[in-house]
């Protein structure tokens, strides 16, 4: 299974960008405890937590999902995570740009060189 | 219209370069069950598709092979860095890099292009669909063969994870085609005999 359970998760329907700026949350659990911090830490939600792993991890549920929404287009669960799901996307494309560069070309800031071009960022097939 | 995400599916972390695995898993590159043929052949099959699942269902997988083929070209691209001719002519990488060095070319293990031959559209639905269920797991058959002869744990990770989506993507064809047969006899009526 490839979510997280986690105890300090902020459900992405609920967060405001306000609040919790860039530190956001990559869980997809309906159980959501605002007192508790972020710490952090490997296992929990938080802005250390390897944001290109987590990325993958929500992108995959969103690819076999959209799969199974296609052959089942009136399933309202898979439907709700769907939603779900992309909007956690969202929510951590914001930091996954700022330490990785951009992940799509119009993602590109508006700093020389290119950045979509630049040598500074890996190509996905580089080690 | 199709955009890039500049991350692979899956990551590829080769740690020991390898041109004699490369040397056959090239195949899933641009072999007759490879992903660049899967692709090229629900892209192409998509437009004469019927119904609005089957529309989107050959798409995203179509879609999601594009993705793979990137994630082969990877493979192939890591297992070749950093060596030298004598471990080429070792190897028995010598073949494909006397016409391609250490680039990443669209054929199968045996040197042969990448052939459109090895893809259909008929135009047909249930034939191409047909066709979408054998294809998924010729590619199957081909990953079972690359985890028969590769060892490396950084090479089988991936592989595996391409496995088993070819597996997923039989279960979505086949739902696929039962749903167009449904839709297909939805005004036949059936009658059980005495």
């Amino acid at each position: 299974m490839i979510y997280r359970k986690s105890e300090c998760c902020i459900d992405p329907e609920e967060a405001s960008a306000e609040i919790f700026g860039t530190e956001s949350c990559g869980c997809v659990n309906d159980r959501c405890d605002l007192s508790e911090k972020m710490s952090g830490k490997e296992g929990q939600c938080g802005a250390e937590t390897d944001i290109k792993k987590r990325l993958s991890e929500l992108q995959f549920a969103q690819v076999d999902l959209n799969l199974f929404l296609d052959t089942h287009p009136n399933d309202e669960e898979a439907l709700k995570m769907f939603k779900k799901i992309s909007k956690t996307i969202e929510s951590l494309k914001y930091d996954y740009n700022r330490k990785y560069g951009p992940l799509k070309a119009s993602d590109s800031s508006e700093t020389k060189p290119f950045e979509w071009a630049s040598s500074q960022y890996k190509w996905p097939w580089e080690k | 219209m199709f955009m890039y995400e500049k991350k692979l599916m899956y990551p590829v972390k080769i740690k020991n370069p390898n041109p004699e695995l490369a040397k056959f898993i090239i195949s899933q590159y641009g072999g007759p069950n490879g992903e660049l043929g899967a692709s090229l052949r629900y892209l192409s099959q998509r437009f004469s598709m019927p119904t609005a699942q089957t529309r989107a269902i050959l798409n995203d997988i179509g879609t999601e092979e594009l993705s793979h083929l990137e994630m082969v070209g990877a493979i192939v691209y890591q297992l070749t860095r950093g060596i030298n001719t004598e471990i080429v002519k070792k190897s028995g990488f010598a073949d494909y890099f006397m016409n391609h060095s250490t680039g990443v070319y669209p054929a199968n293990s045996t040197g042969v292009p990448f052939d459109a031959t090895a893809i259909a559209v008929t135009g047909d639905v249930i034939a191409d669909l047909t066709e979408d269920l054998a294809a998924e797991q010729k590619a199957r058959v081909v990953y079972d063969n690359i985890l028969r002869l590769a060892d490396d744990p950084d090479v089988r990770d991936p592989i595996k994870f391409l496995r088993e989506r070819e597996i997923v993507h039989f279960q979505r064809f086949g739902e696929a085609l039962r749903l167009v047969e449904d839709e297909l006899s939805k005004n036949n009526k059936f009658y059980m005999g005495k």
